[in-house]
């Protein structure tokens, strides 16, 4: 391999290390900032009564859809992880 | 012609047995050693996992608790759906490195992680006995619910304590033969029965009482608004503060990832992919309880005054005005039994083999060969079965603040785990001063109330204090071997 092709294979590892990371820093935001929506003061703003979704208060189809929220979101985390193979290796093998 | 309650009775009797024979079958798959009985051998695969896990969302307190709450407190039974959308999440990030130290260095409590990593014997000592401090009281719900099962389908021929025994006689039975693959699989087998039963119940009695799920609500908010308006009522009737509901949801998210019992079953999983899969897919199987608060909504204007309000459920299966058929209603009793057994069995299994990993073993190395420790956590589990019954037989034993203390004692381990993994400077020192300064934080809170602002739930000044300690004091005294330290720490 020439000391070219060496840095551009580091570079792309690189850069896909730090495309991981930021993935993940977003996860962890995220999940973050779904726990504050469903404790004071976020959701006091939203668990009413009206307008009713499928029929259940506000407030009730607010929670069910922060449960499904969180769902979908680590599914997807964990289908990109696996569409990169990050769930193949033990996490002592990586480092 | 045989009477109704014989035919629930017998129902009930068929479903405690078959679950028997579940749990029996499939512990012969495990090897004999002390890996195979408590983390058998490493080898769980989604299925099971999913529904060890989803056990504990249908514990007796969610399958009559939920309703019951739904009933007297209205919208502050959220809460519940509100920490099991958060709940489970921290597995997936530090789940596969546990899993991966504890394949590495023979974990199978979680004590043994921070021992290791602490190089400390006191640690796991303080945190077995309060693991089993907060164990007992959650079994004795448990039991109870399981003894009133039996009493209420029987029309009172079966006592409480009776009932109790039975359905916890037979846990016993296949936790002690079978070990972690015994709760495993009838976790699923109860797992599946009470999903089927929640969506079942949980549409039909607002349908049959109400003309659907859209008119209940209607109803109630006509004639009851502050049910379903804010945080709901709290237990005095007024409505509850957002400090108590917040708390209460913070709380519970932050202890949900750390009990001990769940907590080692991160060393069963077969591989990363089944672990994570699991915590992906566990909003799922917390989704049904939103049938099981329906129940209890049902119930507010249809049967008023019932008390207590956990009898919400078997009061309204059981009524004339419903009309269900016998063997409807027995389904339902085995449902119940399901929820008690399931989430009673992971306990048993986690207290037995707690209380000699990491009490006995840990004060005594190598006292104790493998074939002796698998033995004794046997009957460490009969012992602490035993405990917990004769605290069930103790009439009007205030078991919600027990739990609720337990709730709290137990988030203590959250900052712990995310130190141990995340942060390399954390110390013994530090990690000690912090547990004991958590911990008695949330008992003097415990015991005067009133000095906890805004109802605010005393563990979550337990785990401030708790996190401030264990940096200051980790920060004031020398580091722990950098060589040791890096077996641990790191991104997870």
């Amino acid at each position: 391999m020439t000391p070219t092709e060496t840095r551009t294979r580091h570079g792309a590892s690189r850069r896909r290390k730090q495309g991981g990371r930021a993935v993940y820093a977003a996860i962890v935001t995220f999940y973050c900032l779904l726990f504050v929506a469903l404790i004071w003061p976020v959701y006091p703003r939203f668990a009413t009564i009206e307008p009713r979704v499928l029929s259940v208060p506000f407030g009730m189809a607010y929670v069910v859809v922060a449960l499904l929220l969180s769902f979908f979101v680590l599914l997807g985390l964990f289908l990109w992880e696996e569409s990169h193979g990050l769930n193949d290796q033990d996490p002592e093998e990586t480092e | 012609m045989i009477p109704d309650w014989l035919i629930v009775f017998l129902v009930t009797i068929g479903y405690l047995l078959l679950s028997l024979a579940i749990g029996l079958a499939s512990g012969r798959r495990a090897s004999k050693s002390t890996e195979g009985y408590v983390a058998g051998d490493r080898s769980l695969g989604f299925l099971v996992m999913y529904f060890i896990m989803g056990a504990s969302v249908f514990s007796a307190f969610a399958f009559l608790g939920g309703p019951g709450w739904a009933y007297s407190r209205g919208a502050a039974a959220f809460y519940i759906l509100a920490y099991a959308a958060v709940g489970l999440v921290p597995w997936y990030f530090f789940g596969p490195r546990v899993a991966a130290l504890g394949r590495r260095f023979g974990y199978v409590t979680q004590a043994e992680l921070f021992a290791h990593r602490f190089e400390s014997r006191s640690i796991p000592a303080i945190l077995a006995v309060l693991s089993l401090f907060a164990f007992v009281p959650y079994l004795v719900i448990q039991m109870k619910g399981a003894g009133y099962v039996f009493n209420v389908v029987t029309e009172g021929r079966v006592p409480e304590w009776a009932g109790s025994a039975i359905a916890y006689g037979v846990v016993l039975f296949y936790v002690f033969r079978s070990g972690v693959l015994g709760v495993g699989w009838t976790n699923t087998f109860q797992g599946i029965f009470m999903m089927v039963l929640a969506w079942g119940l949980g549409l039909y009695l607002p349908w049959k009482l109400h003309g659907g799920v859209a008119p209940m609500f209607d109803a109630i908010a006509a004639e009851a608004p502050d049910m379903l308006r804010g945080a709901g009522l709290g237990p005095d009737g007024e409505p509850w503060s957002w400090g108590a509901y917040s708390s209460s949801v913070a709380i519970s998210a932050l202890g949900f990832s750390v009990w001990p019992h769940y907590f080692m079953k991160i060393y069963t999983a077969r591989d990363v992919s089944v672990l994570k899969r699991t915590v992906v897919f566990y909003p799922t199987f917390a989704l049904f309880l939103v049938p099981i608060l329906f129940i209890g909504f049902a119930g507010i204007l249809a049967f008023p005054g019932v008390t207590p309000a956990d009898a919400i459920l078997p009061t309204i299966v059981t009524s004339a005005e419903i009309g269900l058929p016998p063997l409807v209603v027995g389904l339902f009793c085995a449902g119940a039994l399901a929820a008690s057994m399931s989430t009673g069995d992971a306990l048993l299994h986690g207290a037995g083999s707690i209380a000699v990993k990491d009490f006995w073993d840990n004060l005594r190395p190598g006292h104790l060969d493998d074939r002796a420790q698998r033995a004794w956590i046997r009957i460490m589990v009969i012992v602490v079965g035993a405990v917990s019954y004769l605290f069930a037989l103790i009439p009007g034993l205030s078991l919600v603040n027990l739990l609720l203390l337990s709730y709290g004692f137990i988030a203590q381990l959250f900052p712990l785990t995310l130190v141990t993994l995340l942060w390399p400077r954390v110390n013994r020192q530090g990690a000690l001063a912090g547990l004991v300064a958590g911990g008695l934080v949330v008992g003097a809170l415990n015991l005067i109330p009133e000095l906890a602002w805004g109802g605010v739930h005393p563990g979550i000044y337990g785990v401030v204090l708790n996190t401030l300690v264990m940096i200051g004091v980790s920060l004031a005294t020398p580091p722990t071997r950098a060589e040791h330290v890096a077996l641990f720490a790191g991104r997870p």
